[in-house]
């Protein structure tokens, strides 16, 4: 009743929220005044205080009268043209006089330390990192060098805002000026002062490492290859009486799949390790039945011969999430961290991402807030948290994106988790998404304090979705642990059409978790099983005892996400190409309990956790095999044990047969089923690429 | 927790919207006295007169410092009304006039719940506002005025009943006018 009571005012108080918010002043103008704003409107204060006790009435009526009509006088400083702060005089005065000069002996605020030429009307006065200003005979002791180090340090700073990233103090002049005309003419007399002061020192050569046309040198290094995969070791046939259980945890990323893509199409053949077949398969989504009950997920498992090796058999475990519409949770709080380091420039990369968010931007309603913090040598707000009813204003502060510098990931990390913990939506989504090419120059100090404070903010309900840019630098191991760590998942963005399956049509699933830490285990029965292979997954493995452990981490399932784990079974007559284990001498192994007779094949178990809750439920499921030939499977096992082949094929596995790229064809087209978004047509195109360039792929 | 000054500002950014609400409902809804606030509030937080200590949220913290800074201003505005001799004259505060633009109808029922807020103490007004507006919990909402949770609950239990009271008043009288209005 409470809770009905309620309603109303909480939509009266909405109502007004949302009447003020589109009268909200811009924060640079409330924010960042210079202290010439600052001083006078001060020194109004305290002279109307002192008229008011001493003169009498009359003079505090004319300052009333004065202090009511200040705010032009703010608007007027507002307003000053930046292009004035940036004047340098054109030939370089001797420091020590600009910094006596400035020292005012005001009552209220500390003297500048700051020589004038360069003070700018927008820059806060935070303690500057300069020392505070000596008195003037030890300025003149000053070395010459620390003086050019100090220009040097502000001529750098300046930079960095010209380009609109150090302050944050997102001034949308100052940003847009520096989109339009980077400042050369800053730097080129920044070193004309620098020169000045210190001839013939090698700080020269230092300002070099801030001109423009070197960071491009820099970027093009980065841009050989230098991509980053985990070596992937795959799985071997494991023997029932050695090992009846096998562990995993679920996975749903799709951004291999993407990537071998980009390699093929490029023409080139992907790396094995960038081969994650497991990421292959459930790129696609498969025909299971919807979820029962209240349970988050169903699970369904199909048994036939396997294609590649018909003495064998393969096992296909299928998951489905619920369908949730997000219309149902209480709006998504997203915060965006784009990489605009100038390893983003290529087309590939910062543009794409751009459209690709805009096409996320269209799908967002009024509760929705979406933030965006840019990072590349340090990071900036570009965007505060903003409604989803204001697409115009998210949509232009997309298009201000600009790459340039290098990266910093960690410090942009912290800042977006912290604006993400600030407009924190109860019952709703909250969530970072992290589009980067990967390219962390971490600053975080490490990779653990990094994670750790990912899974810190995991765990109270802030989750992380990684978006992979590109290539050349591409850190795939990276981008996936970290998805991994943050409860979230991990796609990879060639294109806009993937941008669309991922941001659009999937972006339920995406965004929204339906069930943590979600484990699969399976005992296999001796008297059906000779030996398994678990197909893909190598880096999901679980301990045997990690399963029924709450405290290990495992995958998530989104709203209508689907998973498939495919296991290749050997019979028990056939298990003699394996490699022997010599049997023990003080135990008995492998004696059969009385289910062993009970002609299951295997038992199913899961484990999975409430998005928000810390217990683990149980399900199990019991499996018989009904001897069913390849022909006979359903569409969706010919097309991921095809998806599956595939893979194997480019990771030149062992275990793949005499299968060729032919095969596989075939059997994906056996498989195409329903399709109704193209998906599996596209993968027959894929196929003929691989064809037609690798004749080394069979 | 290490937040540096830096860190900080950008934060402020990133709650700006949320932050002028509370401004405007410190402020009885009036706009530019509201900008004035939150001004100096900014301006605190940067010369270091207002200093965040990481014991609470950034926003409940700084949601206090507003609500101290609108407070300084009102006393300040109290001496400026008695040269202005309008407290000779006797005459209140007067209730921020309606900015003429707003013709929406969220901006209508912002008006209507300004009138009817304006009604209730002070300390009613908000906490309503914390909870309601800015989705705070009662404590967080304590937390900002400097309240216990105890007295911040009986501020929030009374000032609900009294709002809903004065809801229901104006369901007869003004609020059904101005929808047969439109």
């Amino acid at each position: 009743m409470e809770e009905r009571n309620d309603s109303d005012l909480k939509e009266l108080f909405s109502a007004a929220r949302k009447a003020d918010r589109t009268s909200v002043p811009p924060f640079a103008k409330l924010f960042g005044r210079t202290d010439r704003d600052v001083r006078p409107s001060r020194a109004r204060r305290w002279f109307g205080i002192a008229a008011l006790s001493t003169v009498g009435s009359a003079v505090v009526v004319l300052g009333a009268v004065w202090l009511t009509v200040k705010t032009p006088v703010l608007q007027d400083a507002e307003l000053l043209p930046e292009d004035s702060s940036y004047v340098v005089p054109a030939t370089p005065e001797p420091v020590e006089s600009e910094v006596v000069a400035q020292v005012q002996p005001g009552p209220v605020t500390p003297a500048l330390p700051e020589p004038a030429p360069a003070q700018k009307p927008k820059q806060r006065p935070k303690p500057a990192p300069l020392p505070e200003p000596p008195p003037r005979p030890a300025a003149r002791n000053q070395p010459a060098v620390a003086i050019a180090e100090r220009l040097l340090e502000r001529a750098k700073r300046e930079k960095l805002e010209s380009l609109g990233y150090t302050s944050g103090r997102k001034s949308e002049q100052l940003v847009e000026a520096a989109a339009e005309r980077p400042r050369p003419d800053l730097l080129a007399q920044a070193r004309v002062r620098i020169d000045g002061v210190s001839q013939g020192l090698t700080i020269y050569q230092k300002t070099l490492t801030l001109a423009p046309e070197s960071a491009d040198v820099r970027t093009q290094e980065g841009e050989s290859n230098t991509e980053a995969y985990d070596t992937i070791n795959e799985n071997v046939f494991l023997s029932v009486t050695e090992n009846p259980l096998s562990t995993f945890s679920i996975d749903v990323d799709t951004a291999s799949y993407a990537n071998v893509r980009r390699f093929l199409e490029q023409g080139q053949r992907p790396p094995r390790d960038a081969v994650r077949i497991e990421e292959l398969i459930n790129y696609f989504d498969y025909d299971y039945p919807e979820p029962r009950g209240d349970d988050p997920f169903s699970s369904s498992v199909e048994i036939a011969d396997c294609p590649w090796n018909p003495e064998h058999r393969l096992v296909r475990i299928g998951l489905k999430g619920r369908e949730v519409s997000r219309h149902s949770t209480a709006g998504s709080n997203l915060v965006f961290l784009i990489d605009v380091s100038g390893s983003m420039r290529s087309p590939m990369k910062l543009p794409l991402l751009r459209s690709s968010l805009a096409l996320l931007v269209d799908g967002l309603e009024t509760r929705d807030q979406v933030a965006i913090v840019g990072y590349a040598g340090s990071s900036g707000v570009v965007l505060p948290s903003t409604s989803g009813a204001f697409k115009d204003g998210i949509l232009q502060a997309l298009d201000r994106l600009r790459a340039g510098g290098s990266t910093n990931g960690a410090s942009g990390i912290e800042l977006a988790y912290m604006i993400a913990r600030e407009n924190f939506i109860r019952g709703g989504i909250n969530r970072v998404i992290l589009a980067t090419d990967g390219d962390f120059n971490v600053g975080i100090t490490n990779k653990g304090a990094l994670l750790g404070l990912i899974q810190e903010d995991a765990r109270e309900g802030i989750f992380l979705t990684t978006l992979g840019f590109g290539m050349g630098n591409y850190k795939d191991d990276m981008l996936e642990l970290l998805a991994d760590k943050g409860n979230g998942n991990y796609a990879y963005i060639d294109s806009l059409k993937e941008a669309r399956k991922v941001l659009v049509e999937e972006l339920s699933g995406t965004l929204m978790t339906i069930a943590k830490d979600v484990k699969i285990q399976v005992e296999f029965n001796p008297a059906e099983v000779g030996a398994y292979r678990l197909i893909g997954y190598e880096n999901r493995l679980l301990a045997k005892q990690d399963f029924n452990d709450d405290r290990k981490d495992a995958g998530e399932i989104g709203s209508g996400h689907t998973v498939t784990a495919l296991y290749e079974i050997v019979p028990p007559g056939r298990v003699e190409d394996l490699p022997a284990v010599d049997a023990l001498k003080y135990q008995i192994r492998g004696a059969p309990s009385r289910d062993a007779g009970s002609g299951e094949m295997l038992t199913l178990k899961l484990r999975f956790k409430r998005p928000e809750g810390r217990r683990s439920r149980l399900l199990t499921f019991t499996v018989r095999d009904d001897g069913r030939g390849f022909d006979e499977a359903s569409a969706d096992f010919k097309f991921a044990s095809a998806v599956a082949a595939f893979g194997m094929l480019l990771r030149e596995s062992e275990h793949v047969g005499n299968c060729t790229l032919d095969d596989v064809g075939e059997w994906a087209l056996a498989g195409i089923g329903h399709d109704q978004r193209g998906y599996r047509a596209d993968f027959q195109d894929l196929l003929q690429r691989a064809k037609s360039h690798f004749a080394n792929i069979r | 927790m290490g937040m540096n000054q830096d860190a900080i500002e950008r934060t402020l950014e990133s709650f700006h919207p949320a932050s002028f609400g509370w401004a405007l409902a410190c402020c009885r809804g009036n706009d530019e006295e509201a900008q004035e606030v939150l001004q100096a509030s900014y301006l605190k937080v940067v010369d270091g007169r207002a200093k965040f200590r990481g014991e609470s949220s950034l926003r409940t913290w700084f949601f206090g410092v507003v609500k101290r800074t609108a407070q300084e201003r009102r006393r300040f505005r109290a001496v400026r009304r008695m040269a202005q001799l309008d407290w000779f004259r006797g005459i209140a505060a007067a209730a921020p006039e309606p900015t003429p633009e707003r013709l929406s109808e969220d901006a209508e029922r912002r008006q209507q719940l300004q009138t009817l807020l304006s009604r209730l103490s002070r300390r009613q007004r908000e906490v309503l506002h914390l909870v309601f507006y800015q989705e705070l919990s009662i404590e967080q909402a304590g937390k900002v005025l400097g309240l216990s949770v105890g007295t911040a609950r009986t501020h929030y239990e009374r000032g609900k009943r009294e709002l809903r009271k004065l809801l229901s008043g104006a369901g007869e009288g003004t609020w059904k006018k101005e929808t047969i209005a439109t």
